[in-house]
């Protein structure tokens, strides 16, 4: 029996290392959540992994390019036939199909003018030249068929692209 | 001797093992049950976006709105979206010849008579939102993540500027912002689609070849175009889920 009782002794005296093991592993894993409590903002976790808050912050950007439809109040009609506002023009001779530019927003060509839709007073850049134009015209490999497609050299020289065509209506006068 | 040095590991094996069953454990109870996570409207929305590439014109009008809307840096290679140019040798279509000048943000140069026989298309690029997006899973701080509206954002607080979503992202599509040394990428605008407006690439694309599209949403036209069109995704075979629909992209674009 003694003999026994010591083994079991041994066993415990073993089992000492283990508990202290386990003690020190108790003690980092507090230590974790105390440090993690510390270093995370208390919103983090609340619909994944990540900041909650960041989806208000990505929200929070100001926007620059108000839309189409922000412009329409205060100068709509301006892709209409110039006339066509003040009955000069019957609606019927001005049907929206014949204006292949309808499908351009303005602030493609204007740049972005949010700030101009709260403050209209404001100076508005000019926008124009044939650069402009041949953006969207100049003929180009890889540019699809269905885009009109002009050779400047060979179509209009030097000329500005304005002298024949409206920016706003561009099918030439007389088609 | 030896079998209590193999008790001893097993003990020590159970420690650690707790150690880590309680982590999980603390984290639903830090969080509170998935319900009390205050309720929000963007779960009613799943944002993409469908390029046509018959459409694009390769005018850069998308490149430079997208600049001006979200003050992207102008150094080298900071790009949200950018556009390349594909010209295809029918002779070789593996070796497609790809220009993009600083993007496409100041469009394209005319390329001589040489082009007669290739095939030439645009082919606009950008953040593909993926749902099981390869960046979100590398971030070691939780600084990028999906938002419940299927957008991959950046929360630039939290971002150490480490770069493995740069190099996780298999479309390129990440950059490092010079200014902040964080990573930066397109938020499809976030700012806009949370406000009823459309991306501000979107909004000056002259000919629409560019939608953004809500997938949840029964009434959008993305699910008519889906079902009509012959729809591709860029690098399919990476498994990413990407929620950026090709419309006629060539099999030969990377
Ligand atoms: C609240 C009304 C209002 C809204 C909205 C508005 N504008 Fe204006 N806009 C004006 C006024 C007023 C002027 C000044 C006209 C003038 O000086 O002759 C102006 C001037 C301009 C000019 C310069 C005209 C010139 O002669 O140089 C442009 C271009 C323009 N607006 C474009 C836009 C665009 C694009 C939008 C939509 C994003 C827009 N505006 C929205 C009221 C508005
Ligand atoms: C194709 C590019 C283009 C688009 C699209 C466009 N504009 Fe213009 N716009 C111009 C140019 C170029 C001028 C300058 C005209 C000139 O110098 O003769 C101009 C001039 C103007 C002016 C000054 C007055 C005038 O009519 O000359 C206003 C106001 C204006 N635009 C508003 C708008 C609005 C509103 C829209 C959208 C409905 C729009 N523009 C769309 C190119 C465009
Ligand atoms: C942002 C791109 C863009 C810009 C800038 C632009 N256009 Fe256009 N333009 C178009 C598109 C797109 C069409 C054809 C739309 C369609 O498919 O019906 C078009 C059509 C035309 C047409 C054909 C009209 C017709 O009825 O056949 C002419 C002419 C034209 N544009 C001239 C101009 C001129 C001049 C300018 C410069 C003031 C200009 N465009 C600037 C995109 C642009
Ligand atoms: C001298 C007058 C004149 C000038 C200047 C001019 N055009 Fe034209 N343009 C025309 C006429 C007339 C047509 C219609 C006849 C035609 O289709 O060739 C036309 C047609 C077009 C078309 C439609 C082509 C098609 O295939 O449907 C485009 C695009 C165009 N012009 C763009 C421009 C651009 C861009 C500029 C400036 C670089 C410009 N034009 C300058 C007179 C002009």
């Amino acid at each position: 029996m003694p003999c026994n009782t010591a083994r079991m002794r041994d066993r415990f005296r073993h089992s000492q290392h283990v508990l202290r093991v386990g003690a020190v592993l108790l003690l980092g894993f507090v230590a974790f959540l105390v440090l993690r409590s510390v270093a995370l903002p208390s919103d983090f976790g609340v619909y994944g992994f990540y900041r909650a808050g960041a989806l208000d912050d990505a929200k929070a950007r100001p926007i620059a390019y108000a839309g189409r439809a922000a412009c329409e109040p205060c100068h709509g009609g301006t892709y209409d036939l110039p006339g066509a506002q003040t009955g000069a023009v019957p609606a019927e001779a001005d049907p929206v199909k014949d204006n292949r530019h309808f499908v351009l927003r303005c602030e493609t060509c204007h740049g972005p003018l949010a700030s101009h839709v709260g403050n209209p007073s404001a100076p508005v850049a000019t926008v124009g030249g044939n650069q402009l134009c041949l953006g969207c015209h100049a003929q180009l490999a890889g540019r699809p068929d269905t885009q009109p497609q002009i050779l400047r050299v060979d179509h209009s020289g030097d000329d500005a692209c304005v002298d024949c065509h409206r920016p706003h209506r561009p099918r030439p006068d007389g088609q | 001797m030896n079998q209590d040095r193999r008790e001893f590991l097993k003990d020590a094996g159970t420690y650690i093992l707790l150690t880590g069953a309680a982590t999980v454990a603390w984290e639903y109870v830090v969080r509170g049950a998935a319900e009390q996570a205050p309720n929000y409207s963007a779960t009613a929305h799943w944002w993409g976006m469908t390029i046509d590439i018959d459409k694009c014109i390769g005018s850069g009008n998308c490149v430079r709105a997208c600049k001006e809307e979200n003050d992207v840096p102008d150094q080298d290679g900071c790009f949200r979206t950018w556009v390349e140019r594909y010209r295809i040798d029918p002779e070789d279509p593996d070796h497609p010849l790809v220009d993009s000048p600083d993007g496409g943000i100041d469009g394209f140069e005319p390329i001589g008579a040489a082009n007669g026989t290739m095939k030439t298309f645009f082919v606009p690029k950008m953040c593909n939102h993926c749902v099981d997006s390869p960046c979100t899973q590398v971030c070691p701080v939780g600084a990028t993540f999906h938002s419940p509206d299927g957008v991959v954002l950046i929360d630039k607080s939290r971002c150490l500027g480490c770069r493995y979503c740069v190099q996780a992202c298999p479309y390129g599509c990440r950059y490092i912002d010079p200014r902040t040394l964080t990573a930066d990428k397109c938020t499809l605008c976030y700012h806009r689609i949370t406000k009823g407006l459309t991306t501000a690439c979107a909004e000056v694309c002259p000919t629409g070849a560019r939608q953004l599209v809500d997938l949840k949403n029964p009434k959008d036209p993305v699910h008519e175009f889906i079902r009509t069109h012959k729809i591709h995704v860029l690098k399919p075979q990476m498994a990413t889920g990407s929620k950026v629909y090709y419309n006629g992209l060539d099999g030969s674009v990377r």
